[in-house]
């Protein structure tokens, strides 16, 4: 596998950028949230190379698509109801409270039978469970049918939504990704071949706040030449608009300016955000409350910028712990990477 | 200029795992006198609650400050920009009392006596670039733009020769565009914000294997100086380090930098025996940290003019790069907001300004025509009367040569309204320039004052909820106008546009465009916002 950046000469792949696909394929999937901040020596697409990374783990994994990872978030969801919001005394001031969310989870789950439509007679209102932490699954109970419990699976877990949120959609695609790219680009990586045909918004890229062409572009910089195939990192990481033929988009896109995604997203498993203002707002932002934030930015970046990530870092240390666990799962970064890593303490 | 790739910028840092910072620390008893003086007089000068006192401690800081941190010769300008700014002793004496009187004489006398030395900062640097140009070496220089000139005479001087312009570096953009280089060279201390302030990168993402830097003694580097949010847990602005003049070793482990100091001088006793090298940019610093003063971003805009904007502001602004998909929008300073893209200051008709209006410089003519006039005519007369009138700034001579000049980007005046307001009674221009209708008569200071105010975009301030709405009405009318504004901007630098008439709003839309971008001032809340004169900006640096 060759390996391009702008205008110079192909190259084997340079341990930087191995190391940060290695970094995103190494990332651990879980219930978690992790905070990990990278500052590089320049810009560059480091972020995009995380991404890659993930997403070629993601290829691997059963679970990794729209219908599991649905099912997911609602279980990460009830967690935060049953361990912080239910008995909290704050309505709602989580600076306050020093739980670490920044919106409140009521427990109210909204459901609507496959095949209906949202009108409101028929629409269901569960309450999460207690039971969900002891079972480590989605415990539902129904008051309006005598506290009836249910068990939503993978299946009909997209029959149920947090209430105040909009029902994700649940459609088939046509079209394929190719496997060998990503196999190769990780070394003969396990790739799921399901997962090539299915959408995926668990993972997600938040862009740079200049704009999604600014963060397109530095990543269109990076080629990869494998099996004499000469592919764009902006290709490979199939971002909804960035591939002309792929109509299988794994990268949800978050424009950090807007404030929005490119499609619905409902509370990704991670979000590797591009650049320092990208951080900032995906640590805050409510629909990565549960997620788990990877941030890129560069040293040369003016004073005042370094110092609101190195805030926003300082002011999570409130409520997350150094996370050492996962700095034994990556390895020691090449000269003029650094890394810091924080966990949400329990 | 060539952009640094990733991966050359890490294959460097691989086979460059060692970088040397060569701190030269030179001591001047002369010079030290100078320093101590103006020092003393600065910080006394700032216990007074009276703006005019305030006014000329932040411009003598601003004077030593710059001393301190470029390489000036040591020439005549030292005593006189010390003479124009304090006055005859007579008017010191009689302002300021004995005591600034004393240390004014000392700083004269050492001014005066200085000047048949050579600076030995400038003697270190000039052997610093032979010694760099015998090895053939690239090196580049990191200094603030406006000291160049001093630096290309430091070879001028003895070999009849002007460093290029490439080897100066003056923004972080630059610095971030530059290859990998055996040296560079910097002057005075590592600081974060303010005089002399250079990018924590420097240290953080070096690009050379050795920085040499050459710095007036006393003058220490910021503890925290480096600051990487990744590494430093994202503790920021500790201070607490001893002021040892040097980058804490713990927090480039990775990188392994080590400082070597070596001090020069004619009178290295003067550093244990006196204050002379009392850290003076460390204490200045500290004189404004009060809450009337805001920390803002400087952009310097074209025709030497500048706008303060506090933090997170969201500033109306143009984009002309063909491929940008928001040309007109909100954008905040070094964030979005960069260099190359425009500033659009609306001169908005607004109720606020009296309902009377007239083009941009109109009234400001009849009133800049009679101060010449009588300047020109008898200019110490005028001085005296305005003196007595109680416009008492200290050089009023250069003040008043400077309100002459015509309008630009702003209508030249006083800065503040109450001297404004004795410039025109004393020029008596009230008693034969009618204003305004019969219903709606103002003093024409009062209307002349807003077109002053107008000039340096005051009028959009009123009231914030009424920005809000006119900020949106204007980014609306300006989104139809994007391909005019791409056509003019091809055209010239700067340019202004009159609002279309059809939108319901009068004025006009000036579109400066942005030269550089510089954070670490400390500015009154009434002075954002506003068009600076760029000389006047330097009391603000931290």
């Amino acid at each position: 596998m060759l390996f391009l950046e702008g205008d110079k000469e192909w190259s084997n792949l340079p341990q930087w950028a191995s190391y940060l696909l290695h970094m995103g394929y190494s990332w651990p999937a879980g219930n978690v949230r992790r905070i990990a901040l990278i500052s590089m020596p320049c810009d560059s697409a480091a972020a995009g190379l995380i991404v890659l990374g993930a997403l070629i783990r993601d290829l691997g994994d059963p679970k990794a698509n729209n219908i599991e990872g649905h099912y997911d978030a609602l279980l990460r969801y009830a967690r935060q109801y049953v361990q912080y919001c239910r008995n909290c005394q704050m309505r709602c001031i989580p600076e306050v409270a020093g739980c670490g969310y920044t919106t409140e989870a009521t427990g109210l789950i909204r459901h609507r039978p496959a095949g209906t439509k949202s009108r409101k007679g028929r629409k269901k209102f569960f309450r999460i469970s207690e039971r969900t932490i002891d079972e480590n699954r989605l415990v539902l109970t129904s008051p309006e049918q005598g506290n009836l419990t249910w068990w939503p699976d993978l299946n009909s877990a997209y029959d149920f939504q947090v209430d105040g949120e909009p029902f994700p959609e649940n459609r088939l695609i046509d079209g394929v990704l190719s496997a060998d790219p990503y196999k190769q680009l990780m070394g003969d990586a396990p790739i799921v071949p399901e997962n090539l045909r299915r959408p995926f918004s668990g993972l997600c890229m938040a862009g740079r706040t200049m704009g999604d062409a600014a963060t397109r572009h530095i990543c269109a910089d990076i080629r990869f030449g494998i099996s004499d195939r000469n592919l764009g990192l902006d290709e490979l990481l199939t971002i909804r608009g960035w591939t002309r033929s792929n109509p299988i988009y794994r990268v949800a896109f978050f424009n950090s300016r807007t404030e929005e995604f490119d499609r619905y997203v409902q509370s990704p498993d991670l979000v590797v955000a591009d650049g320092d203002s990208a951080f900032i707002s995906a640590t805050s932002h409510k629909a990565f409350q549960r997620t788990s934030v990877i941030g890129v930015i560069h040293r040369t970046l003016e004073r005042d910028r370094l110092e609101s990530v190195g805030n926003k870092i300082q002011s999570l240390r409130q409520w997350y712990m150094d996370d050492n666990e996962i700095m034994d799962l990556i390895r020691e970064p090449p000269l003029g990477i650094r890394i810091t890593a924080l966990r949400k303490g329990t | 200029m060539t952009t640094v790739t990733a991966s050359e910028l890490f294959q460097y840092l691989e086979s460059h795992q060692n970088i040397e910072i060569d701190r030269r620390e030179i001591l001047s008893f002369s010079f030290g006198t100078i320093r101590r003086n103006i020092r003393r007089i600065v910080v006394s000068l700032y216990d007074s609650d009276d703006e005019e006192a305030l006014r000329l401690a932040r411009e003598l800081r601003a004077m030593l400050s710059e001393w301190l941190t470029v390489p000036a010769p040591f020439d005549k300008v030292i005593e006189e920009s010390l003479v124009s700014t304090m006055g005859p002793p007579e008017a010191v004496q009689a302002r300021w009392g004995k005591d600034i009187l004393e240390c004014y004489e000392l700083c004269r006398n050492a001014a005066q006596k200085i000047q048949s030395e050579e600076s030995p900062v400038r003697a270190q640097l000039r052997i610093v670039l032979m010694d760099i140009r015998a090895r053939r070496q690239r090196f580049k220089i990191y200094c603030h733009r406006r000291s160049i000139d001093h630096f290309q005479t430091i070879l001028a001087e003895e070999h009849q020769e002007l460093l290029p312009a490439e080897i100066f570096l003056n923004t972080l953009k630059g610095y971030r565009e530059t290859g990998p280089l055996d040296v560079l060279i910097k002057m005075g201390p590592l600081r974060v914000r303010g005089w002399g302030s250079v990018p924590d990168a420097l240290v953080s993402s070096p690009r050379f294997s050795k920085l040499i830097q050459v710095v007036w003694a006393g003058c220490n580097d910021d503890a925290d100086f480096g600051y990487d949010p990744a590494a430093n847990a994202g503790m920021a602005g500790s201070d607490d380090a001893a002021d040892v003049g040097m980058p804490k070793q713990n927090i480039y482990s990775q990188m392994n930098i080590k400082t070597a100091v070596t001090r020069y001088g004619n009178d290295p006793g003067a550093f244990n025996l006196t204050d002379n090298d009392l850290d003076d940019l460390r204490i200045f610093s500290t004189l404004e940290q009060t809450a009337e003063y805001r920390p803002a971003t400087l952009v310097h805009v074209e025709d030497l003019h500048g706008i303060f904007y506090p933090p997170h502001s969201r500033v109306i602004s143009f984009d002309c790069d063909p491929a940008s998909q928001s040309p007109v929008m909100l954008r905040m300073p070094g964030d979005s907001l960069i260099e190359g893209m425009y500033v659009i200051v609306p001169v908005v008709d607004d109720v606020d300004l009296g309902g009377i209006h007239a083009r941009h410089g109109h009234f400001s003519e009849v009133w800049k025509g009679r101060l010449k006039e009588h300047y020109s005519a008898a200019p110490d007369k005028l001085i005296a009367r305005l003196r007595a009138a109680g416009l008492n700034l200290v050089n009023l001579s250069a003040a008043i040569k400077h309100w002459c000049s015509p309008p630009s980007t702003v209508i030249h005046a006083p800065q503040q309204v109450k001297h404004f307001e004795i410039l025109i009674n004393v020029l008596e221009v009230n008693h034969d320039v009618e204003v305004g209708t019969a219903h709606h008569m103002q003093p024409f200071w009062q209307i002349a004052w807003n077109e002053v105010r107008r000039s340096r975009g005051e009028a959009i301030q009123a009231g914030f909820q009424e920005q809000e709405i006119v900020e949106e009405q204007l980014l609306h009318v300006l989104s139809q106008l994007v391909p005019e504004l791409r056509e003019r901007a091809s055209r010239s630098a700067g340019f202004n546009l009159a609002i279309p008439p059809q939108h319901g709003i009068r004025g006009t839309f000036n579109f400066l465009r942005i030269e550089e971008i510089e954070t670490g001032f400390r500015v009154p809340n009434a002075y954002l916002r506003i068009i600076h004169d760029i000389r006047t900006v330097d009391q603000w640096r931290v």
